[in-house]
């Protein structure tokens, strides 16, 4: 067991090589390169430490961004629904106003159209009744109608005397006028005449109106009293029946409509 | 039988006699050269690990690991003469195993340059941490009559450090040759996976013994050594 000196020594010159060989190629690369590596994982998670700060913060601006235009929305839909049920209770307001109106003119239309109708009708069934009237006494009894007319007004001139003596009486210098819708004959113009001053008083002047817009027959006017002898009640009856026959099917029209 | 390569001369000339144990020794410093050449030539710290560039990072974070279990703080400066003792005495060991191989361990030439490699670094890297007089103050404690013996200490553990090692390596080489005689057939083999143990805990024992000293002549680490653990860590911990 001898130690050789010069092999010390070469071995420690060797050791001394070896350590600065593997400092220069072992130590110094592998300690730079993991520091390297943990300089670039400590940047990498400090960059998404970073990067998830961010995306956090982002996500929380884009959530408010999200809630506000939920709530802009909200509003907008809100104010739009209002707009639309005012503008829906505007329009319901006018065409209701528009129907009314329509309705309102159509039904003027409609009652003037019956009132034409039952004014032409009330005409028209003045003519026939005193054409078919005036016929048949004619051809059957050789009588004249409005001799018989004048001669019933006469009676009913009588019976009412005393009313009219007494409004004659009550009067001063009044005309008596007796409108009729036809020409009566000059001889029972005189009796009449003749008739109402026997009743009036002979100073009583007596005029006599014809006009086709008078009531078929005869009728006094004097100082307020009145003596009708026409056939305008069974106008009257005529009429009233025929407009309650319109009236019927009018009322189921405006009750559909 | 030869007990040392010392006298194993593979070449003379010009005055000069290469011996069996600076021939391995080289043999064994090429090895670990160009192996760690070839391996981090071309270290790029964004490179994909390699299998051989991760081995490395292993063994040098390990050896990383064990110093600063002994010192702790950054103690990096500490790396290559520790590691080197470790990795040469490991590496030659290890090459036992190759025939006609003979580890320069073996050689107690060796193993006292070794030593005096552990008995020098000792104060140097004292002297350099303390300075001289803070270094040298440490041989008057805890009195002045123990400066004979803290001085025969430095002394007998450097000697110890070499005589373990020798005899170690030394002794496993000779008896794997005794049974190479003796009983030729799979017996050597379990002695010498045997002595490959026994050379790996050697390798260990000298370069953690050396640190040892080391570490006791540095004195404890200063504040600004140790490195702040980290809130995370401690949690992890928890």
């Amino acid at each position: 067991m001898a130690i050789d000196w010069i092999t010390v020594v070469a071995q420690i010159v060797n050791f001394a090589i070896l350590v600065w060989l593997l400092k220069r190629f072992l130590y110094g690369p592998i300690l730079r390169a993991i520091d390297a590596r943990e300089a670039e994982i400590q940047a990498r998670m400090t960059e998404a430490a970073q990067a998830r700060a961010d995306a956090a913060r982002q996500e929380a601006e884009y959530r408010a961004k999200s809630d506000a235009l939920d709530h802009e929305r909200a509003a907008a839909l809100e104010a739009i629904q209002d707009e639309a049920a005012d503008l829906r209770r505007e329009m319901d307001t006018k065409v209701r106003a528009e129907a009314d109106a329509e309705r309102a003119a159509w039904s003027g239309q409609l009652q003037a159209e019956r009132r034409a109708f039952l004014s032409e009708l009330r005409g028209r069934a003045v003519q026939g009744v005193a054409r078919l009237t005036r016929k048949a006494l004619a051809d059957m009894a050789d009588e004249a109608l409005e001799d018989r007319l004048a001669a019933k007004f006469e009676s009913e001139l009588r019976a009412f005397a005393s009313d009219l003596a007494t409004a004659a009486s009550d009067s001063a210098g009044e005309t008596a006028v007796v409108a009729t819708a036809f020409d009566l004959p000059q001889k029972r113009r005189e009796e009449i005449e003749k008739t109402l001053q026997h009743i009036l008083g002979e100073g009583v002047p007596v005029r006599f109106d014809t006009s086709q817009d008078n009531a078929f027959g005869l009728v006094l006017t004097f100082a307020g009293v009145q003596v009708a002898w026409t056939i305008d009640a069974y106008l009257d009856e005529l009429e009233s029946d025929i407009e309650g026959r319109l009236k019927a099917p009018t009322n189921r029209t405006e009750r559909a409509a | 039988m030869e007990i040392t390569s010392d006298s194993h001369v593979l070449w003379e000339g010009y005055g000069i006699r290469l011996n069996a144990t600076v021939f391995f020794t080289w043999v064994v410093m090429a090895v670990l050269v160009v192996g760690s050449w070839l391996i981090t030539r071309k270290l790029e710290a964004t490179d994909a690990a390699s299998r051989w560039r991760t081995a490395l990072e292993v063994i040098v974070v390990t050896i990383e690991g064990q110093i600063a279990e002994m010192m702790p703080g950054e103690q990096r400066r500490f790396i290559p003469f520790v590691g080197t003792l470790f990795l040469f005495i490991a590496v030659s060991n290890l090459l036992l195993v190759v025939p006609g191989f003979s580890p320069p361990t073996a050689s107690l030439s060796t193993t006292t340059a070794l030593a005096l490699c552990v008995l020098v670094s000792v104060p140097a890297f004292g002297v350099a941490e303390r300075g001289v007089g803070g270094y040298l103050a440490q041989y008057l404690k805890p009195t002045i009559l123990m400066l004979p013996f803290n001085v025969i200490g430095e002394f007998s553990r450097a000697l110890a450090l070499a005589i373990r090692l020798y005899g170690n390596i030394m002794s496993g080489v000779v008896i794997a040759a005794i049974l190479l005689g003796v009983a030729p057939l799979l017996f050597p083999v379990v002695m010498d996976l045997l002595a490959l143990l026994t050379g790996m805990i050697q390798a260990y024992i000298f370069a953690v013994l050396a640190m040892v000293y080391i570490a006791s002549a540095v004195g404890p680490p200063k504040l600004r050594d140790i490195q702040p653990v980290e809130s995370e860590t401690l949690e992890e911990e928890r």
